[in-house]
């Protein structure tokens, strides 16, 4: 039981480190816009910040180490997707070939 | 003479080893009394005796089993000794003796052309097509240099590689070259003596132009073009292109380049009186008879009289033989070519695919999906043929595939990868607001004004891989990406209102998700309206618009003190629109701010007509109004209905998801052609360069080139005799391409889904696809490119081979739409659903079996198209 409420804690640190990424993103995709946009771009941020800091606050301290973990794996997950992307690309594109191939 | 240099009409049809097949063709003609110019052929024994006198014979037969690694050397070899070492005395003076003769006979200084003429031209199915050389406007200091480089490019490396490829010995070939006078043409083409495209031998083709005929063959310019009846020579259909550009005849005292801007009041005449035109037909028509096959001929006129330069077998290559040799099984990528149906150019489509991808693949400079690629995944039991019928189609209607168990599992795994990877992508995308791209207009001028930045490196920064520091970057690719939703809340859609409310009007779905509010191509159709509006206010403005072609109406214009104000509101236009053109996807196309013609032709347009945009928009507005009453009255029947309103709120909500997701698709559209845009300045930019350097001789060349090719030219490994000839050869593929259209499919032989046209009580019927609702009988215009057919008259029924926002103005004035390519949710059918218009896409040849003036019913539900009665006979 305790391994399955692990898990659970695991994937729900997963999805509250998607929504704080989603809040984050917030502030580049509206900047162009912030003076007007600020409001609803930090009121994502502290929400779900405040979200996770209660969930983890009302857990025991062996789920707040999965929802932790949950929370991080994520995270550094979705930072590496950029620099993957880029080595992906940058092996793949045409123009670097030589000429005489 | 002797057998070294021959007369031309000393050769016949039976000499080409000795003339080759250019020289026996030329010769064969002026001995038959055909009115080609005098000139003499060198024959190919001169080659040899040239050879011999090098010593080079031994050379030239090792090289067969010269290893790899040596090729390079001793090609290169071999023709530097041709170009540069003195012909024997001679076969020198014979040259010049014979051309000495040439220049008597005319009683008068002439210039002259020196084209090669292959021994092995005749080869079966080699073609040897742009391979060897030929230069113009030679004088007597350098023929013999010219009739040196003419040997010299049997050993160019692509003709070397031709030869290597199609197991010809490289000894056995041998050139002759053909010395003829240039005739200085005032208008010059090439006709066909049967449709090189349909196969067609009752119709004779002829394209003319301004100028020497260079121009049109290499593609440079887009001639006007005239189809005619065999039979009696009556014109079927003719267009006048807008000839931008000719190649001069005579240059004047300080002028060094001889391509010039055609004068204005030229540019959209025809090149052709009747007289003439009869005249080019029926000599076209005598050459066929004489080779007893259809001809490709190249004429020029000068001072009134016909000359024939030129006339070869055509080669018809049919559309189904692109892609013969291609494996796999791959179906167009319909989103690409509903919005223009030429190939790329090479430069655009390498840029386009500068990261292969594993679904798509460019055939011939069109963009294809690899059907198998997308097949194996798919947990559907489906075949290649349904998939490609499906991608081809993209209906409205959800397939009806059966689940294939098997694949279920592999199935959900890639689609939680795909989930893990992009749901912060989907989450963020959610809501965004209208304006949430704007940010990327700075950074598209940023990098486009950056001058150490090349285009492939733009390209990548702005459409597909930001840098951190500019995160909006890939903005318009991601927006896209995730837009790809409203088909799913489309389909959730249709089956809620189905469920609840089975017998609402067929296109019910279509008019809950209509409205354009913060779509930005809707909006630059109100900016054009409104400058037709301003135009309309200044009585001077809006009789220089309509009296004038549109390129003469903006010089005027400029010089109007009256037309200030309607000329700042069309730079404040351009300054937020001016990246868009016609055929937009290709980075050839100048933009609306280089050639604000094009939006002026579209603002005339919008002068003709007495309706505006609004009226559309309220029609829409009111039937989504009425929908709604309705759709809430019958929803009132059902339980629990009346108390909440459960059903219609989720109607509306998805609805509105739906518009959300359709307009952020049609966005970030405007934003990655403004991207395209910011390369294009990069190209340009560079191409100016390229010129000053003399790397490049003709504008809009660099677009033949491949990214690396560019690359090599910046840095002096590859210089302008290198990429000469591949330039003219992809020109002329290029041409060739574009006239004939992509197969829809390669490697797959998808049946075809609508019936043939087929006559029945004597109107012709053509099927396609409806794409909006409603009937309508009206006359046909047939458009075929807006920026120069742009008079449509109110009530005229639309017919065109594509349409993009560019063509938008024009369904303002269409009673009803034709489209040749397209689907449901193609430019074409969403701007007639949202003007109320019927309209029918994907009909297979509309713009050649529709003509002009024709009357015609169209039919939206059905998505058929009756010719009802030619034009003539109603």
């Amino acid at each position: 039981m305790t391994l399955l409420l692990q898990i659970a804690a695991f994937a729900l640190g997963t999805y509250l480190s998607i929504r704080m990424i989603v809040a984050l993103h917030g502030i580049a995709d509206l900047w162009f816009m912030i003076d007007k946009a600020w409001p609803r771009v930090l009121t994502g941020v502290f929400a779900w910040g405040a979200v996770i800091g209660v969930v983890a606050w009302l857990m025991d301290e062996a789920y707040r180490t999965a929802l932790a973990w949950g929370l991080l794996t994520y995270l550094v997950f979705y930072l590496s997707l950029l620099p993957l992307a880029r080595l992906y690309f940058a092996s793949r594109r045409t123009d670097r070939q030589s000429f005489e191939d | 003479m002797t057998s070294l240099v021959l007369s031309l009409d000393e050769v016949g049809a039976t000499h080409a080893n000795l003339a080759g097949g250019k020289g026996a063709n030329l010769g064969e003609l002026l001995r038959n009394g055909f009115p080609v110019p005098p000139g003499f052929v060198v024959c190919a024994d001169a080659y040899a005796r040239f050879l011999e006198a090098l010593d080079l014979g031994a050379e030239l037969r090792a090289l067969d089993s010269a290893p790899p690694e040596e090729m390079v050397e001793r090609r290169s070899g071999i023709r530097a000794r041709l170009e540069n070492e003195d012909l024997p005395r001679e076969l020198a003076d014979l040259i010049l003796a014979a051309h000495g003769r040439l220049i008597e006979n005319r009683g008068r200084p002439i210039v002259c052309a020196v084209r090669s003429s292959a021994t092995a031209e005749d080869l079966g199915a080699a073609s040897f097509a742009g391979q060897h050389g030929t230069y113009y406007y030679v004088e007597a200091a350098q023929l013999l240099q010219k009739v040196r480089q003419c040997w010299g490019s049997l050993w160019s490396p692509e003709a070397v590689s031709y030869r290597a490829t199609h197991g010809i010995d490289h000894a056995s070939v041998s050139m002759a070259v053909v010395v003829q006078e240039m005739i200085a043409s005032e208008v010059s083409g090439v006709s066909f003596t049967a449709n090189p495209v349909s196969g067609s031998r009752d119709e004779v083709i002829v394209e003319s132009s301004w100028g020497m005929g260079a121009a049109i063959v290499d593609g440079r310019v887009t001639p006007d073009n005239y189809v005619l009846e065999r039979a009696d020579l009556r014109v079927r259909t003719q267009r006048v292109a807008d000839k931008r550009l000719m190649v001069a005849a005579r240059l004047e005292a300080g002028q060094n380049a001889r391509l010039e801007e055609v004068p204005n009041a030229m540019r959209r005449r025809e090149s052709l009186t009747p007289d003439l035109l009869r005249t080019v037909a029926q000599w076209s028509l005598k050459c066929a008879a004489h080779f007893g096959k259809p001809q490709d001929v190249e004429w020029a006129i000068c001072d009134g009289c016909f000359y024939l330069l030129q006339s070869r077998p055509i080669t018809v290559m049919g559309r189904e033989d692109i892609g013969r040799d291609i494996k796999g099984k791959y179906v167009l990528f319909k989103p690409l070519v509903e919005n223009f149906t030429d190939p790329f150019t090479p430069l655009a489509g390498n840029l386009l695919m500068l990261i292969p991808s594993l679904l798509f693949r460019s055939i011939h400079g069109w963009i294809y999906v690899d059907v198998e690629a997308l097949r194996r995944p798919l947990p559907f039991k489906v075949s290649a043929e349904s998939l490609a019928d499906y991608l081809y189609s993209i209906s409205k209607d959800a397939p009806a595939w059966k689940v294939s168990v098997s694949k279920l599992p592999a199935l959900l795994v890639l689609g939680f990868m795909f989930f893990i990877v992009n749901v912060v992508l989907l989450l963020r995308t959610r809501n965004l607001p209208d304006r949430a791209l704007d940010s990327y207009r700075a950074l598209c001028e940023k990098i486009g004004a950056d001058p150490l930045i090349g285009p492939a490196d733009a390209m990548v920064r702005l459409l597909l891989l930001p840098k951190l520091r500019d995160p909006v970057a890939n903005m318009p690719l991601l927006v896209n990406l995730s837009a790809v939703r409203y088909i799913a809340r489309m389909r959730v859609l249709r089956r809620v209102v189905r469920r609840w409310a089975p017998d609402v009007r067929a296109d019910a779905e279509a008019i809950l998700c209509s409205g354009s509010e913060g779509v930005l191509s809707a909006e630059m159709g109100r900016g054009i309206w409104a400058l037709a509006v301003e135009a309309n206010r200044n009585a001077r403005v809006r009789g220089i618009l309509l009296a004038q072609a549109p390129e003469r109406a903006l010089a005027e214009l400029r010089l109007s003190t009256d037309a200030r104000e309607f000329l700042r509101r069309l730079d404040g236009f351009l300054a937020k629109n001016g990246h868009r053109a016609i055929k937009e996807w290709e980075l050839r196309s100048p933009r609306w701010e280089e050639n604000p013609a094009v939006v002026l032709g579209m603002i005339r347009n919008y002068l003709l007509i007495e309706a505006a945009p609004a009226i559309h928009e309220q029609k829409a507005a009111e039937a989504r109004a009425v929908l709604i009453d309705d759709l809430r009255a019958r929803l009132q029947a059902l339980p629990l209905e009346r108390a909440f309103g459960l059903r219609q709120r989720l109607i509306l909500f998805a609805a509105e998801r739906v518009r959300y997701f359709q307009k952020m698709r049609e966005n970030s559209r405007f934003y990655y052609i403004m991207g395209l845009g910011a390369v294009r300045k990069i190209v340009l930019r560079i191409e100016g360069e390229l010129m000053r350097q003399g790397k490049l001789k003709c504008k809009d060349d660099i677009f033949f080139l491949q990214v690396n090719e560019l690359t090599e030219l910046q840095a002096g490994r590859l210089g302008w005799l290198d990429v000469e000839d591949t330039i003219r050869e992809r020109r002329i593929e290029h041409i060739r391409l574009c006239k004939m259209g992509p197969p829809k499919t390669i490697g797959i032989d998808m049946r075809e889904k609508y019936a043939p046209a087929t006559q029945h009580e004597g109107t012709t019927l053509l099927q396609g696809q409806p794409a909006s609702p409603g009937a309508y009988e009206g006359r046909a215009r047939v458009i075929l490119d807006p920026s120069i057919d742009v008079e449509l008259s109110p009530g005229e029924v639309l017919v065109a081979p594509y349409t993009d926002p560019a063509w938008t103005p024009l369904f303002l004035t269409a009673g009803a739409a034709v489209v040749e390519v397209g689907s449901y949710l193609s430019h074409a059918g969403t701007v007639a659903r949202e003007f109320g218009m019927p309209c029918v896409v994907d009909v297979a040849e509309a713009t050649q079996k529709i003509r002009n003036g024709d009357r015609v019913a169209v039919d939206g539900d059905l998505g058929s198209v009756r010719i009802l009665a030619h034009r003539g006979d109603a």
